[in-house]
């Protein structure tokens, strides 16, 4: 097992070393460059720019300093903010890690409440209600939830609003009342609908499954009381699917809360990112994706140890 | 006697069973069988239909989606415009439908680069041996480990902009931005279904019979492999078309004036104090598009795969 882990850790080197080459070179053949603007600006000025950041240095060379940087957790200067790339990402990153772990938080309760009480009355009316959910949930895309959401709840009933965001400072993540709830309904909604559906019909059938087996109906048969049989019995062996899907739903919800983002005026990572797209602005464009990706393969590596821990009829080797 | 009734117990049963039946009839049954499936699937040739009409026959679409009236400015729907009208005073029906017709295109079109790229990635991995194998995993791996939105945002404005041999359609442009990320599930499914029907009896019965390597794979294995692909690539239309319609809700979709239901859901939401109207059509559209594909390859799985039910 510790191996294991060793080697997966050691295989995120090559991993991000890839990402990293891949998306400097992609940036660099998008067409254009940082200082184009449809004034043109005077050619000593553009060169003095240019110099600034090193951009008149031959690309293999601009490569490998930007390689050098970054493994001393250097990420460069935004061109057209003029301040440090990690800089924005910290101050962006830290809503947008709010807004996706409670959108995470909410996908894996409702879905996993839902799925297993729909597990529980298979074929009655509260297994067709979660059926419905689980179906319509999983057909209903952020930006669509997000839109049709304000549309009826805000600018009909007024109960939510739709500008910025209500979480609190990390400190007071726990206390209830420093989440300004109008704020954050919406967006959380939007981003944690279609996942929670997912959770939601995943749960089932593996529950389906579960409740199936013999240890099941032993534990029924030696006289457990039920809801014992459902919590200590069922559910623990019902979350080894849920788990495998965690770590798709957590890139889902990393790149889902760009949009969600851009609907409801929340200062995450989503607009820095697609400014930095449309005006060339390379260190931005890297360090996000870099980051991202970063943050996607520990997710990943943390679900797989996961599950092992949880089953531990699986040995990684 | 025994064994003269026992062959006539066998024929009666035979006959009651009616003609024998392949792999592939017996999943067309489950299918057709599938009322949900079924039902989606009528609908989305419904919508087929319409988009190609909408952007074909004149009667159908009634106006060019970029002709501008200022006479009739958001207003809702009427029996002149359908769906309404937008800030410009376009007609929001023809609009749907162009959107429709491209969400469909790029949906498609995706799947088949997904496809081809897939059995070819995973195929050949499955069957180069490990240095193959390894490599093209490897790759695979690489492709998987990109935040699939920040990628595809890359991608197609790396393509946008300068000047294709061949490929005229900017449509064929953002199709490959979507498709460089999505065929991952696709090369994987395929190595692994591949990889493990090598040691069926069937291949190796095949193989001992002295079938060349390439009717073996081509005869015997691809077809095996086909049935969780054509799951995968049903899933994967609607992925393709939220991720055509996001691109084009933030902007970094098809230029303007082309109505993708992404621009129409960025417009109406643009104007969603003023009337709800521009947002909802396509909006709703895009919602029943993926639902319809859902269904149908729910029913699909169920068809092909009867243990999963």
């Amino acid at each position: 097992m510790t191996g294991y882990i060793i080697r997966r850790i050691l295989w995120m080197i090559p991993l991000l070393w890839g990402v990293a080459t891949i998306t400097f070179f992609l940036m660099h053949l998008v067409p254009g460059g940082p200082f184009d603007r449809e004034k043109e600006l005077p050619p000593a000025t553009k060169a003095n720019l240019e110099k600034k950041y090193n951009l008149d240095d031959p690309l293999l060379t601009q490569y490998v300093k930007y390689l050098g940087n970054l493994v001393q957790g250097d990420l460069g200067t935004s061109f057209t903010r003029n301040r440090e790339v990690r800089d924005i990402i910290e101050e962006g990153f830290g809503v947008s890690a709010q807004l996706g772990l409670t959108a995470f938080a909410f996908a894996i309760v409702t879905g996993m409440s839902l799925g297993i009480l729909s597990a529980l009355n298979q074929n009655r009316l509260g297994d067709y209600v979660g059926v419905v959910f689980a179906t319509m949930g999983a057909s209903l895309p952020n930006f669509i939830v997000a839109t049709l959401g304000v549309l009826i709840f805000s600018v009909q009933l007024g109960w939510f609003d739709v500008l910025g965001w209500g979480g609190p400072s990390w400190s007071e993540i726990y206390n209830p009342f420093a989440w300004d709830f109008r704020k954050v309904v919406l967006p959380v909604l939007s981003l944690g609908l279609l996942p929670s559906a997912y959770v939601a019909r995943i749960t089932r059938a593996s529950m389906l499954e579960v409740l199936r087996q013999d240890y099941i109906r032993t534990a029924r048969a030696k006289g457990v009381r039920e809801y014992v049989v459902v919590l200590r019995h069922a559910i623990k062996n019902a979350l080894i699917p849920v788990l495998t899907v965690a770590g798709p739903i957590f890139a889902i919800l990393i790149t889902g809360s760009f949009i969600v983002e851009r609907i409801f005026q929340i200062p995450g990572m989503g607009r820095p990112f697609v400014d930095a797209v449309f005006r060339r602005d390379y260190g931005v464009i890297m360090g996000t994706t870099v980051f991202f990706a970063a943050i996607v393969a520990v997710m990943n590596l943390i679900v797989d140890i996961l599950y092992a821990v949880v089953d531990p009829r699986i040995r990684y080797r | 006697m025994a064994e003269a009734r026992a062959i006539g117990v066998y024929e009666e049963l035979r006959e009651a069973a009616g003609p024998p039946r392949g792999l592939w009839s017996d999943a067309f049954r489950r299918l057709i069988r599938n009322r949900l499936a079924m039902a989606a699937l009528v609908l989305l040739s419904v919508l087929a239909v319409l988009a190609v009409a909408g952007n074909t026959v004149g009667w159908v679409q009634r106006y060019e989606p970029t002709f501008q009236d200022y006479s009739v400015v958001k207003t809702g729907p009427s029996w002149d415009h359908f769906f309404g009208t937008d800030n410009l005073g376009r007609d929001n029906w023809s609009r749907v439908l162009e959107g429709l017709l491209i969400s469909l295109q790029v949906g498609f079109g995706v799947q088949a680069v997904v496809l081809t790229i897939g059995i070819l990635v995973g195929g050949t991995a499955a069957l180069t041996g490990r240095l193959g194998d390894n490599i093209l995993m490897r790759i695979t791996d690489l492709t998987y480990a990109f935040p699939d939105l920040l990628f595809i945002i890359l991608m197609r404005s790396v393509l946008f902009g300068r000047d294709w041999p061949i490929i005229g359609n900017e449509r064929i442009l953002v199709i490959f931005a979507i498709s460089f990320v999505s065929w991952t599930t696709v090369a994987r499914l395929v190595r692994g279904q591949m990889l493990s029907l090598t040691e069926r009896d069937y291949v190796i019965a095949a193989r001992a019979l002295g079938a060349t390597r390439v009717r073996v794979v081509f005869q015997h294995m691809l077809p095996n492999t086909l049935s969780p692909v054509i799951v995968a690539v049903t899933f994967g239309i609607p992925i393709a078309i939220f991720a055509e319609a996001v691109l084009a809700f933030i902007g970094f979709g098809l230029p303007p004036p082309t109505a993708s239901l992404g621009t129409l859901v960025n417009t109406g939401y643009q104007y969603i104090i003023e009337t709800e109207w521009i947002l909802v059509f396509p909006a709703c559209t895009i919602a029943l598009l993926m639902l319809c594909f859902t269904f149908l390859g729910d029913g699909l799985r169920d068809a092909l795969d009867p243990r999963t039910r």
